[in-house]
């Protein structure tokens, strides 16, 4: 069986975008090796009406080896866990393997070799049963993204109600965040701060559970070096997609400081950029919203 | 039975900010015993959570040398036990208030009785005097009823148990077992003749080891002829030490684990030398200060011993020891 291997040196920064996706659940979490791409994270949450995501390019990894496509599963808060317990005396390098010992995934760290005592810590990960868990992007049709904001302001809002309502409208250009419930709270983005935006059809409606939406726009950490793209589907799905760049480790390629990529939600990603997606399926009252293989 | 002596400076100073509040973490009493030497601080396995505890200080530290006087008819040793926390009060108090010739002497009180008029009784306490600014105290320190000689003498043999172990490694890192806290209870411990610690943690699905390499081995002869370790992983170098016997293992809990090595905190020892008994029945923990008044030398005045316990059977997750 093939073999993939991976090692980065800005462990702070791994573990800091990893908070993007904590959760206290025992989610099975796909992990997915590709040659080309780096290494995915991607699970299902809030009762299969979200999947989650992080993605690390290969340019984020000193060393990154593996076959063309490798996916296995292991319980997404033990690979957390296991993450930050073997980071928490803030190591030189962490590397990962797969397969370990017993088909394990292997987190390893290594600390400077200089130091006259050393500290080594690693983690034996079990992994899961193949799963069925479509892709992220398998939900997704391109063609139909009709708006791409940049909003730097969804957190720390309290909705009154349990939904939050989505609406667009091309013109004028208007975008705002609505709960109606027993009270009501709306909130319009002045369309100066909007980055970006473009809406297809005269105007969008979609409805998202809060919880999800907390979920996907709150827990990064990181503010710095931060962007946030936002798109609606005709069919009413919600792509949220952070990008995080990795600070620390090797300095970053000039290009990346000049101005000639416009802005940063262009297609073509900075390298050492982590990328934080959340996909959310429309709020609907019948509940029988969510992605294939809904077994609840 | 009597005892009376004067707190020294120093003597103030290392129970009220050091020993004292270390003990205090452990358990709520402790069992001194005086003697014309030394006094013991000691906490036995029912006094904390499973640890036990033995602290030695001199009364060359503790206390001025005038007027000292400690006399019993069993091999002029005395014990009880007191309540840490009242007695740091009473430290306490005397350091606010700078106290000059901190007094202390085993006193009895009379009390009455409950009931009025009742007929009053004898009550142990070690009573503090002392002076400070604008204050004059005593205070009373109610105490266990002395000790016979009978616990006396197993108070001395508890303390003396502590056999030394097969060879010492100099942890340093107090915060090394707070690495594998809230994964599991228990955890296995592995110290090496080359020098090396490791820890691994062993739940349903994830499997955690540390290995810390390089620390100082005591006695120095146990390096004495020793392959150096050709392996390329912390585990493969593990199996390679167990292999040829150069290595002890224990199970134990994470919590007695992590609770000894806090208690080098407040008292600030030198080197915190952790050692596995022969056929591993416990583990031992030293804590070896500085002379204070030399350079570079130990202090062998002042010391903390923490014993231990270890799991009766090593669980069949950890494997048979090499």
């Amino acid at each position: 069986m093939a073999q993939a291997h991976a090692t980065i040196a800005t462990v702070r920064s791994l573990v800091q975008a990893l908070q993007a996706i904590r959760t206290h659940q025992k989610l099975p979490c796909a992990v997915t090796f590709e040659a080309a791409a780096g290494l995915s994270l991607r699970f299902l949450d809030g009762g299969h009406a979200m999947q989650s995501g992080i993605s690390l390019s290969t340019s984020v990894f000193s060393q990154f080896q593996a076959p063309a496509s490798l996916t296995f599963f292991v319980p997404l808060s033990m690979l957390l866990d296991s993450i930050n317990t073997v980071a928490s005396s803030m190591p030189h390098e962490l590397h990962l393997q797969y397969p370990g010992p017993d088909n394990s995934l292997l987190l390893t760290t290594t600390e400077d070799a200089s130091a006259r005592t050393s500290i080594c810590s690693y983690a034996k990960v079990a992994t899961l049963a193949q799963q069925d868990m479509s892709s992220l992007d398998d939900m997704w049709d391109p063609q139909e993204v009709c708006s791409q904001v940049i909003l730097s302001a969804i957190e720390d809002l309290e909705w009154t109600g349990g939904e939050v309502e989505f609406v667009m409208r091309r013109s004028p250009m208007h975008f705002s965040l609505q709960s109606i419930k027993q009270q009501s709270l709306e909130i319009t983005f002045p369309a100066h701060a909007l980055d970006g935006f473009s809406c297809h059809t005269e105007e969008v409606r979609a409805t998202f559970k809060y919880k999800h939406l907390k979920a996907a726009f709150t827990n990064v950490a990181q503010k710095e070096l931060w962007s946030a793209k936002i798109a609606i589907s005709s069919r009413g799905v919600l792509r949220v997609t952070h990008m995080l760049t990795l600070a620390g480790g090797a300095p970053l390629a000039s290009l990346e400081a000049q101005p000639l990529l416009g802005t940063l939600t262009s297609q073509a990603h900075a390298p050492r950029t982590c990328i934080v997606k959340f996909v959310v399926m429309p709020y609907d009252e019948k509940g029988d919203a969510g992605f294939g293989g809904d077994d609840d | 039975m009597k005892f009376k002596a004067v707190l020294s400076d120093r003597g103030l100073r290392v129970l009220e900010k050091g020993f004292l509040p270390t003990l205090e973490k452990l358990g709520k009493r402790c069992q001194l015993l005086l003697s014309p030497e030394d006094v013991h601080l000691i906490q036995a396995v029912a006094d904390t959570d499973g640890l036990q505890v033995t602290a030695r200080l001199a009364n060359v530290v503790l206390f001025e040398e005038e007027g000292f006087k400690c006399q019993s008819r069993y091999n002029n040793q005395i014990a009880f036990s007191v309540d840490i926390a009242l007695l740091l009060k009473v430290l306490r108090a005397a350091v606010g208030h700078d106290a000059d010739a901190l007094e202390m002497k085993l006193a009895m009180r009379s009390v009455p009785c409950t009931g009025a008029g009742g007929p009053t009784q004898q009550r142990p306490t070690l009573a503090f005097s002392w002076r400070g600014h604008n204050v004059t105290m005593v205070q009373e320190l109610p105490i266990s009823q002395p000790y016979s000689q009978r616990d006396v003498e197993e108070l001395v043999r508890q303390r003396d148990i502590a056999s030394l172990s097969p060879f010492y490694i100099d942890l340093q890192d107090e915060a090394l077992a707070d690495k594998m806290k809230g994964m599991s209870s228990e955890l296995l411990m592995v110290t090496t003749r080359h020098g090396d610690l490791h820890l691994q943690v062993h739940t349903a699905g994830v499997e955690f080891g540390t290995e810390i390499r390089g620390l100082s081995v005591l006695p120095a002869t146990a390096r004495e002829g020793l392959e150096p370790i050709q392996g390329e992983t912390p585990e493969q170098r593990l199996q390679e030490v167990q292999a040829v016997g150069e290595s002890a293992q224990v199970v134990l809990l994470q919590r007695h684990l992590a609770k000894a090595l806090h208690s080098s905190q407040l008292t600030q020892p030198a080197q915190l030398l952790c050692g596995i008994a022969e056929r591993g029945t416990h583990v031992h923990m030293m804590f070896v200060y500085r002379d204070p008044f030399s350079d570079g030398g130990y202090d062998d005045h002042v010391s903390l011993c923490i014993k231990l316990p270890v799991r009766d059977s090593e669980d069949a997750l950890y494997g048979a020891p090499g």
